[in-house]
């Protein structure tokens, strides 16, 4: 079996995901060395795009059409596609729910008209999966080095691994860390995909979500907890919807919305 | 009973092996007083670690496997044990050793570790131990002492205490010092719940698998798992090899039955898909299987599940409200 | 001849950004530097969430430059509410932000730019004939992280450094380290620096243009202000920030443009070295004696040893900056109010940025970003003409990689520069 063929993409994002990649200093030309890199526009000039690959990583959201096109074709060409961070995973800050309010109405009060430019068309910012089969998952606001270098093996190996669906708290019960939530401060912790360590809990700050809400979060428990704490419903609606995609924070008003009609708010 | 001074105790105890101290935060190898209460971290981490490296592998062709077991075999005193942490060590003797097959790491732990226990005199506001026939003065354990000011009362339990202690001069105590025994006694015991688990609690749950009962207890629940981790009878584990280019190793780690992930099969079925389905297994777990098993319930009411849940969940009330469950069948 | 260049997508920049050549009849029609990024409407993403929100919101801008996007919306929530905090923590923001500033300035000098003038396509093919420089850059970038995960919490986007204050204080000994490892690392840098040497720079594109960059009010080279400086001898208010800098959109950018009194003007390490020259010290002011020359004015290919340089500059003040941060107590912060504006001014490794917001109630109101390769896109398509019509001239064939050079020179953050701003109604 040669060298498995990889690329690694990025659609619309801050990049934070293939930076950190960049970042495995120690492990970087190993990384280079076990792969055959067939494209990775962000470190290299050298690139080719009519290979078949093995493996193809994708960070950043669908937001214009170019992005889907590439998108189709990356997908076309690859065995297994990886959607690597929160923007690929669930569509980003940039997919949060506002509200009700359509995008391109958003759009229009930014650039002063729908079609102001003309490079592109821009579409409402969704995740990989609301146009292809995403065969795998890693998850992160960015993604980490480890679980990212763990990943990269298993794939070597031809192994697709399970993405681990537990909450922050187990990692921050690991760390033996006092919770916030008892201590009456936000934290998504019980909501949130672990993998980060809880890196912000571990400094007395709460949970903000930024690893996106695990598969079977529990958030009309949460959102109860948080009333019963003296949280107002649009504070918590905010809270949840930053990294919480467009459905969630959706569902979460009307729920607490009607618990509020019914007096149990 | 006899007696002896503090200081004296701990400086003969240090020559006899590593001395790890129950603080108010836990065990810890420290020159800190032994603390009379329920600490915040149990003796769970002592007997069965959070992470522990059961061997390491090697594949030097690449094929075949060689292997190296590693054990634990420092001799330990685990000192200033709440009787309710000796209870629960009791409870996971009886999976881990009583049980066949013998898991041989936990069995060589155990064994090197000689258990010097503590009498409980703060005990906490969420304590029910007394609901399962034992309380804050039970004694239990190698050793039992009681922390009456500068002196402790002490009671060799078994062969492995009366080793330990094998050349340490003991006092009678005095009249004046039982007496202050019976006193904190008599506090300590007024403090602890009984929360009043009828005899058939075991069947009374069983009978009532598919009740909604369970629905409406596991609402609240976040599945953060918190509960697992303190509870001193928690035992549920996993094993990963983690490996590396031709040589890696296998280790063990705390896990809950609280994650989705925790009974999901490699076929891709769950057979507990919800928040409900692991909550009730806990509960089942803890107060109907085990008893049915063991004879006993896996629970030995130190109420740290109760303080630490985010949510308020307390189990001393689904307890309650089980109780009232009719047997139908 | 006719020829139409497409460069598309831009290797080695953070990013998603294109160079577009229209050439008619051997004369220069049309330079674009597309930006291809799709939008993500970050001003209106912060609308409605409070301090701690908006800051996660607004460091998720730029991976690499995270740090100054968040200390920009700190500093202008801050002043928006009226919160003082103490010297300890603002020198710990300090210490974060030259640790961004080493290791994106590594990633950048190191493996986006100097490649292309030793005819590699990557910095891993230029390891076997220069390993000392590309290994020494990787440290020197692991370096800058380390900094960032022990003070921001994380290499990108760390959550440590709040409104008001900051989560946890780092440990003495992680001080300590960083300490120690900045000295260690002087010389590595210094052997970056002296391989400029062995650079030929191209001349085929040189101008005069303008440098904005900050203008420290305590007369120091540093990298926060409340003063915009223009090297036309101009300075300006951070609030009064619309006035010199005006804003529109093209068609061909999901990035908006920027001039100054109408002409294209440069942001980033060289602005920041030329207009502050006077105050640099140390080894950095050596070498930048050394190398100095009045190309620098007219030729962006200098952004590049300007980094370099700037590396060094925080190397060597990070060990007194550690010092007074052991000695300095941890004071209370106190807030004023709860409705404001306020302006954040600081320097991203790429140049000036820009945070405006206005809160009501404790959450934010309205917000406008500028950010520093939106500002640098004019200039850069500026020097892109020049070098298309020399080279043309010259009888040159392959224009793509000049060009790309050109590009990779500013370091441009597309990411960042995608942004929105919208003309408030003043």
């Amino acid at each position: 079996m040669g060298k498995p063929k990889i690329g690694i993409y990025g659609l619309t994002g801050c990049a934070g995901d293939q930076l950190n990649i960049l970042n495995c200093e120690d492990e970087l030309l190993k990384l280079f060395d076990i792969f055959e890199i067939k494209s990775f526009v962000m470190a290299s000039r050298e690139k080719d795009e009519n290979v078949q690959l093995d493996v193809a990583f994708v960070e950043g959201s669908v937001s214009t059409e170019k992005d889907l096109e590439e998108l189709l074709a990356i997908r076309k060409k690859s065995k297994i596609l990886v959607a690597i961070g929160h923007c690929a995973i669930y569509g980003g800050v940039q997919a949060m729910f506002r509200g009700g309010e359509e995008w391109i109405e958003r759009y229009k009060r930014v650039y002063g008209r729908e079609n102001a430019v003309t490079l592109s068309k821009p579409l409402e910012p969704k995740p990989l999966s609301a146009y292809v089969k995403v065969d795998a998952v890693l998850h992160g606001c960015p993604i980490e080095k480890e679980p990212f270098l763990k990943l990269a093996g298993k794939l070597a190996h031809g192994v697709i691994p399970r993405t681990p669906d537990y909450p922050v708290c187990a990692e921050c019960r690991w760390k033996e860390n006092e919770c916030l939530l008892l201590k009456g401060q936000i934290c998504l912790g019980p909501l949130t995909n672990a993998g980060c360590g809880a890196i912000c809990p571990s400094l007395n700050i709460g949970c903000i979500g930024c690893w996106g809400p695990i598969r079977e979060e529990n958030w009309a428990s949460e959102a109860d907890l948080l009333v019963e704490k003296g949280y107002d419903i649009d504070e918590i609606v905010t809270r949840f919807s930053v990294f919480g995609g467009t459905e969630r924070a959706q569902k979460l008003e009307q729920f607490l919305r009607s618990r509020k009609e019914k007096g149990n708010g | 009973m006899k007696r002896i001074a503090k200081s004296k105790l701990i400086e003969f105890l240090k020559s006899k092996g590593e001395l790890w101290v129950k603080t108010r935060e836990g065990f810890q190898q420290s020159d800190a007083e032994a603390f009379a209460g329920r600490a915040s971290k149990s003796v769970k981490n002592m007997v069965l670690p959070r992470e522990e490296t059961l061997l390491v592998f090697f594949k030097p062709d690449g094929k075949n496997v060689d292997y190296d077991e590693i054990y634990d075999d420092r001799k330990r005193i685990l000192f200033g044990l709440s009787p309710c942490d000796a209870k629960s060590i009791e409870l996971l003797d009886l999976t881990f050793i009583k049980t066949s097959p013998t898991d041989s790491y936990y069995k060589q732990r155990r064994e090197n570790s000689v258990l010097v226990v503590l009498a409980c005199n703060s005990p906490s506001k969420t304590c029910f131990c007394k609901s399962f026939g034992y309380g804050p003065f039970t004694e239990l354990g190698d050793v039992f002492l009681v922390d009456i000011g500068d002196v402790y009362l002490v009671k060799i339990l078994s062969d492995k205490g009366k080793a330990l202690l094998e050349g340490l001069e003991l006092e009678d105590a005095a009249d004046a010092e039982l007496a202050k025994l019976e006193e904190l006694k008599s506090t300590a015991e007024s403090k602890v719940q009984d929360i009043g688990i009828p005899k058939d609690i075991a069947d009374r749950l069983y009978a009532n698998f598919e009740s909604d009962f369970w629905e409406k207890i596991a609402f609240r629940c976040v599945n953060c798992g918190a509960c697992t981790f303190y509870c001193p009878t928690c035992y549920c584990f996993d094993i990963q090899d983690v490996e590396r280019t031709n040589w890696g190793w296998r280790e063990r780690t705390w896990d809950s039955c609280m994650f989705a992930i925790y009974s999901l099969e490699t076929s891709g079925h769950n057979p507990r898909p919800t928040g409900m389905h692991r909550m009730r297994n806990r509960i089942m777990h803890k107060f109907s299987y085990y008893e049915k098993i063991h004879g006993q319930h896996l629970c030995v009411g130190c109420g740290r599940c109760v303080d630490v849940c985010p949510t308020g969940f307390d189990i001393r009330e689904v307890v309650k409200q089980a109780a009232k469950l009719e047997v139908t069948r | 001849m006719d020829k139409h260049i497409f460069i598309e997508p831009l290797a080695r920049v953070e990013g998603h950004g294109g160079i577009e050549v229209y050439i008619e009849n051997d004369m220069v029609k049309e330079v674009k530097f597309e930006i291809f990024e799709g939008p993500r409407l970050f001003e209106q993403l912060v609308v409605g969430k409070d301090p701690q929100e908006a800051v996660a919101i607004a460091s998720r801008i730029c991976a690499i430059c995270f740090v100054s996007h968040t200390l920009a919306e700190i500093r202008a929530i801050e002043r928006a509410l009226d919160v003082k905090v103490g010297r300890k923590i603002h020198l710990l923001r300090k210490l974060a932000h030259y640790g961004e500033m080493i290791e994106s300035h590594s990633l950048h000098y190191y493996l986006l730019a100097l490649p292309d003038y030793f005819g590699y396509p990557d910095a891993i093919a230029m390891i076997r004939q220069f390993p000392d420089e590309v290994i020494g850059g990787l440290e020197l970038k692991k370096f800058g992280n380390k900094v960032m995960e022990i003070v921001a919490g994380r290499r990108i986007h760390g959550e440590n450094l709040q409104v008001g204050g900051i989560g946890k204080i780092p440990t003495d000994e992680e001080l300590e380290w960083i300490k120690l490892r900045a000295m260690e690392l002087i010389p590595t840098i210094e052997r970056g620096i002296q391989f400029w040497n062995e650079v030929d720079v191209p001349d085929y594109l040189e101008e005069e243009t303008i440098f904005i960059s900050v203008w420290p009010e305590d007369g120091t080279y540093d990298f926060r202000a409340d003063t915009i400086y223009v090297s036309t001898g101009e300075t300006y208010a951070a609030d009064d920030y619309q006035t010199a800098l005006n804003e529109r959109v093209v068609p061909h950018s999901f990035a908006k443009r920027c001039r100054y009194k109408g002409k294209p003007y440069s942001v980033g390490a060289l602005a920041r070295i030329l207009n502050m020259r006077d105050r640099l010290d140390g080894l950095a002011a050596d070498y930048f004696k050394k190398l100095y020359n009045e190309r620098w004015h007219k030729n962006p290919h200098f952004n590049n040893i300007a980094q370099a340089i700037e590396i060094l500059y925080c190397l060597e003040h990070i060990p007194k900056l550690v010092d007074e941060i052991k000695a300095t107590p941890l004071e209370e912060s106190t807030r004023g109010r709860d409705t404001g504006a306020g302006t954040g001014l600081v320097e991203a490794p790429r140049g000036l940025l820009i945070h405006h917001t206005e809160m009501e109630n404790g959450r934010v109101k309205y917000a406008d970003y500028l950010v520093p390769t939106a500002q640098n896109l004019d200039d850069a398509e500026k020097y892109m003409r020049n070098a298309v019509k020399n080279l043309l001239k010259q009888g040159v064939q392959d224009l793509e990689l000049p060009l790309e050079m050109i590009a990779r020179a500013y370091d441009p953050c597309i990411s960042c520069s995608v942004h929105l701003v919208k003309v408030i109604k003043k």
